[in-house]
Formats: structure tokens, sequence, C-alpha cells
């Protein structure tokens, strides 16, 4: 089946694809560009970063340590080794030209231009990896002005605080001190969870608990015990239709056995990353954060309320990778 | 440095601590180069290494048994040795390579500390020897200006040259035993493995000195050795000429930068509390009011103010000259957009003033960034 031809919401198989927006972005740069990614393993949007900066743009880029990556080794099925190899060598070439700083609670991918004067960005799901950008069932959510100001300053905040930088390319452990910002608040419809780690998934679960028609949701990790997932089966349970586009995992398999019970239909599909919970065809969210229990730990995600054109777009999606999904084995 | 191999000289090993130095490139020139990597990736991984983990860390991708046949042939050799699935590195192995064979060249040189244990070695630390900040911003401009073809291990890693520590790494495999007399006249004895750090210097009134930190403590030692005289020879033709017969005024900024910093390495000498109260050239007391001496070092506040890193032994002096000279003061706060304009223009970027200056402009944030 072809992928649907948007222009808000990107998914992977999209022409111009994910990757190029990505790219397209960075070569519209003027002075300004923030790039933050879990994992950055693509050479094609280093060299678009490396191009930027040598035509006189100040680029800043935050990503997860190579500390914080060989703590999830073993733990998150889509890092292995050799991505974080691919991770460190791409660093390698940025750093210099880029100025890169790094935490092991850095998850946000975004990426930023101009934002005080010519804004223009897109928040993903997916991390700056090539095969995720092209082929995964990902997505790429085009941001307005505000929107990129709010991106901008929630990476303010974070950027400084973060725990190293790198400041040669084979010294990547070497750390300089941060310092705290306040954040600067704004209403917007762009969140962080820069002052609380919860931000986006009670955001997420009050709007669950408020569906009376429908929720479509789709995630890479679903846990147990989520406040999301006792949301949905809640919702479930009271009769709103339920749809659930799911990773096959060994911990989804088992989180949405419940949730089948309680009336939601689950499909899956390999490597479903893009994170969506649309609600009652009316509201909708994007978000880089897995519906994770809640937590005290500081880290960094971004979610994002659609709506118009920009949820449109997302339900099409979803009803792409739907069509494409299995039921669960 | 010294402080950090005392402390740990007096922590509770009852071993002595060695250290040995890996330098050079000779690593490519070796017959078998991936069994001395394998060997190199033991130090890397604190003295022992599993199959899986050497495999990953070498061939990713490669079945175990290649690995394991690599481990057996080194074994047989004495190299290492093996207790179930760890893989030590013996005292053996350590020699072999130390006696040349070395970590990727990319890394310049390696500081290696370590205990011997009856199972084999413990390596206590792993350190890069690390560049200057000169040298690294030097790198930043290769990469800047050929980003294509540089790499940074071409870049000089630090201003002691490489063949210095060749030689000296040399002297100290030869198992050559140093008897050297500290200023006290109480003889020190220095064993090869008992030398720790060694660091030596030409002080103003020519005395050579070398300073051995090591597990029997830190000394200041006269010296007169071979290594002393081929040392010696070494700054005696690097050394800069003087300052004050320059005629900075004939000199490009570079040419500031660069023998400023290798003349101070040479002849600066900083208090205990670390500030310059008072300062030399090639041993000759600077008067502050000197017109040579204010020439030079208003050059070199330029250049500091741009950026340019300096010594800093430098930066202290140039303290104190500001603290006498309220006049050079008043340049030190000029406009942050215009002073990353010119550092632009003047090939300065990605340096790490342009850097606390864009950052202060781009985030607000100060210019402590």
């Amino acid at each position: 089946m072809n992928s649907p031809q948007t222009t808000l919401v990107i998914g992977a198989g999209s022409d111009p694809s994910i990757r190029d927006r990505v790219v397209d972005v960075i070569e519209g740069s003027q002075s300004l560009l923030v790039v933050g990614s879990f994992l950055f393993t693509s050479e094609v949007v280093a060299e678009a970063i490396v191009r930027a900066a040598l035509r006189g743009v100040r680029v800043y880029v935050m990503t997860a340590a190579d500390k914080g990556l060989q703590l999830t080794k073993g733990q998150v099925e889509s890092v292995d080794a050799q991505k974080i190899l691919q991770h460190e060598q791409v660093l390698k070439t940025i750093i210099g030209p880029c100025r890169v700083r790094s935490s092991s609670y850095w998850h946000a991918k975004f990426v930023i231009s101009d934002p005080l004067t010519n804004p223009r960005g897109c928040v993903l799901s997916s991390n700056l990896n090539d095969t995720a950008m092209l082929v995964s069932p990902e997505a790429l959510v085009v941001l307005e002005a505000n929107e990129v100001r709010q991106c901008f300053e929630l990476a303010r905040v974070a950027y400084w605080a973060a725990e190293s930088e790198f400041v040669e390319a084979d010294l990547l452990s070497a750390t300089r001190s941060n310092f705290p910002l306040q954040l600067r608040r704004s209403s917007g419809s762009l969140f962080g969870t820069v002052e609380d780690p919860n931000t986006i998934l009670t955001s997420l679960t009050s709007l669950i608990e408020s569906s009376t028609q429908s929720i479509r949701l789709s995630t890479y990790q679903l846990f147990g015990d989520s406040p999301v997932v006792k949301a949905v089966a809640e919702a479930a349970k009271r009769g709103v239709a339920v749809e659930i586009l799911l990773h096959p995992s060994l911990t989804n398999l088992q989180t949405m056995q419940p949730l089948m019970r309680a009336g939601a239909q689950v499909r899956t599909l390999d490597w479903m990353h893009a994170k969506f919970c649309l609600v009652d065809t009316s509201t909708g969210y994007f978000t880089t954060q897995n519906m994770e229990p809640m937590s005290t730990k500081a880290r960094h995600e971004l979610g994002l309320e659609l709506a118009g054109e920009r949820l449109l777009e997302a339900h099409t999606w979803f009803e792409h990778w739907w069509t494409n999904a299995s039921a669960p084995k | 440095m010294e402080n950090d191999l005392l402390s740990k000289t007096t922590c509770d090993v009852s071993l002595p601590i060695c250290k040995t130095v890996f330098a050079g490139d000779r690593f490519k020139r070796m017959d078998r180069p991936f069994h001395l990597a394998f060997l190199v990736s033991i130090i890397e991984f604190g003295g022992q290494i599993q199959i899986d983990e050497s495999t990953d860390h070498l061939l990713p991708g490669v079945p175990g048994s290649v690995m394991r046949s690599v481990a057996r042939d080194l074994e047989s050799q004495g190299l290492v040795s093996r207790s179930e699935s760890d893989i030590f590195l013996t005292p053996v192995g350590l020699e072999a390579l130390k006696d040349g064979q070395l970590p990727q060249s990319q890394h310049g040189t390696w500081v290696v500390q370590w205990v011997d244990l009856d199972s084999g070695l413990q390596v206590l630390s792993v350190d890069p020897f690390q560049p200057s900040i000169y040298d690294l911003n030097q790198a930043k401009k290769h990469l800047r200006n050929d980003y294509e073809g540089a790499a940074l291990e071409e870049v000089d890693m630090i201003g002691i040259p490489q063949e210095l520590f060749d030689s000296w790494h040399l002297a100290l495999a030869d198992g050559e035993e140093w008897s050297l007399h500290n200023t006290s006249s109480n003889a020190v004895s220095a064993r090869t493995q008992d030398v720790a750090t060694v660091r030596y210097e030409v002080l103003n009134s020519g005395v050579e000195q070398l300073s051995l930190a090591s597990n029997k403590g830190f000394n200041r030692i006269e010296v007169e050795s071979p290594l002393g005289r081929w040392l010696s020879d070494f700054v005696e033709s690097t050394t800069p000429t003087a300052p004050s017969s320059v005629g900075v005024d004939e000199l490009t900024d570079r040419e500031v930068s660069e023998l400023s910093r290798t003349w101070t390495r040479r002849n600066f000498s900083i208090g205990k509390s670390g500030v310059c109260n008072s300062f030399e050239i090639s041993g000759i007391p600077v008067e502050p009011s000197a017109a040579e001496a204010e020439h030079w070092v208003a050059r070199l506040i330029t250049l500091l103010l741009d950026g340019v890193p300096i010594d800093e032994d430098w930066q202290a002096a140039t303290d104190t000259a500001l603290k006498h000279h309220p006049v050079l003061a008043s340049v030190s706060e000029p406009d942050p957009v215009s002073v990353l304009g010119d550092l632009e223009r003047r090939g300065y970027q990605f340096s790490d003033r342009w850097w606390s200056l864009a950052a202060a402009l781009d985030w607000e944030i100060g210019t402590g960034a």
C-alpha cells in the first residue's frame, strides 16, 4: 500500500522523507540550529549539520551520553552495540564545528532553526537514524512558529543542565560543569518534562479519561504499570472504542492481554515507534515518550497537542499503519 | 597531577603501583597488529576481558571462536592467562606492549597505572596523555579548514614531541637504574617501576631539575643524566629567541601566540598560590613599566581577549599585568557581537572564546558558558 502523502505529519515512506524534512530544516537555518536526539547515527544528517556550521550557523546538539547508552545496552531492543558505535562515530564528525552536550536522561528528538528570527522546526518520534527515518513506522510533526520558540526554551533549560559536554572528538567523556536555568513559561501546545517528569503522562491520562467515543494509541513501549494503561482499560470497559498499535515486544505482549480482555483492539507492527494518542476525533497528542510508569527521575521528553490539519493527518497515518498491522500472536 | 598520583600511592594497595607510558605509532608496523590490539583491549577493559567483550570491542559480528583462537595463541606465548571465561593480561603481556607495540596512534600517548598481582596484572587507570587546549584548538582549525581530509592524529599532541616520550619510554624499558640525588643530598634510587611520573625542567637559574612522583613519595631532584642532557639539548634547540629581541611589532598574531607559549613553558615560573606576582623573560626580571615587556603583554592581552589560547602561566601573568595597567584593562570588555565577528574573520571560529560568546548570545546565559 502506498504511504499517505501528507504535509504536516510525516511518516516513513513519505516523499519527501522524514530525513529529507530534517535536512531541509538544517539547510534552511540561517544563524542558529538546535538538534536533539537520543541516538544520532545518520551520516547524511551529520554532514548537513556540519555544512550548516561551516557556513556560519551556530549549531548546538543535545544527545544521550555514551554512558547512558551503555546503561541501556541490552535493555532497549533498538539500541545495539553497533548503533552505539555508529552514534559515537557520527558525534566525532560534528564535535568542533558544533557544540555537543549530552545527558543520560535525554530522549526527546527535534530539529529547530532560528527560533527567534525565522522559526522552523519539527519534533520526531524517531532518532536521527537512517533506517528509522526512512523505513520504520515513525513520525515527524512540523512545528508552528510559537512551538519552535517553546521548544527552544525547553531545550535551553535542558541543554545547560546536561551532565557533560564533548569538547573534542577524542574526548568523548570530557565534562564541564552544568548550571541550572529557570524555565520562562509561555502558553502553547508544546510540553516538556523539564520541570516535572510526569507532565506528558499526566496529560495523556487526562486526555484518555475524557474520551467518550474512541481512542487510538500507538507507541513503542507500553508498560503495565503506566497510568496510561489503566486509563485506557477503564475507557474500554465503559464502551469507548480503543485501537492500540504496538511493537511486538515481550513487554508489550504482556501488557496488551488485560487491555484486550477489557475490550481494546490491539494490533502489532514491527518497530512501531511513533507515539500518538488520538481521542474522539477532536483531540490528539504526539509525544517522544513511551507509555511508562510515573517517575521521579529527571528526563527530557516532548509532547505536542494536535488539532486541525495535523490531527487529521495523524489519523491518516494511524489508519495506514493499522491496515498494515497484524493481530498479536 | 602529582597530587593525584600521591593520593593513589597512599591508597590501600600494598603492591607497588607501576606506571607505563605507551607512545608513538609503531603499532601500525607490527607483524601481528591484531594480537596486539587484543592485548591493548585487555588494558582498556581494566586488565581482564571476556571473549564476548573483546569480540564486541574489536570484531563485532565475528564468531567468538576466532577470538578464542587468538586468546589461545597469546596464552601459549605467556602473554595472557585464562581463568574460566576471563582473560588476564600478564606482566609479560604488558612488557610486550611496552616494547613498542602500542595502542592506536590516534589516541596519542597513554599512561597506564597498574599493579602486579599473582593472578596477572590489574590496570588501575588508563589515561590519555592530554593535549593542551592550544593543540585542541589547532585540531579544530584543521577540522574546519580541511574537514574532509583532516584527522586529529595529524596534529602534534603537545609541545613536547613524540620523540621525547619515545626516548623516555625506551630508557625506562631498557631497565636502566637511575641514581639520582635530590637537593638535600638524600640519595634516592628510583628504579624503573617505581617511577610514576617525571617532569623535567630547566630553571631560570640554569639548574636542570627532574621532579619524580612515585609510590615512594615526591622529590625534586637536580639531575645530570643522559636523558637530562638529551632533554637539555632539545630544550636548547627549541627555546625561542627572547621576546625583547624579537621585535614584537614585526610578528603576526599567530607567531606571538606560539612564541609566547613556548617561551613561557620554558622560562616562566608561578608561585605556589598560582598567582604570578612577578615574571621574567629568559631569566631577566621584567619591570611592568618596561616598554618592550608592556608592548609584548599588550599583544598577548589582545590575543587572549580574542580567544587565542595561551598557557595558564601567561593568563596569570597578564592578569597581573592588567592589574598594574588600568589602561590595558579598559580594553577587556568589548562588545561580544563585534568580537565574535572579529574572531570569525581572523579564523578563530569554533575556538573556546568564540563558543563562549556565541552561547552567551544565543541562549542568554552570560559569558560563563
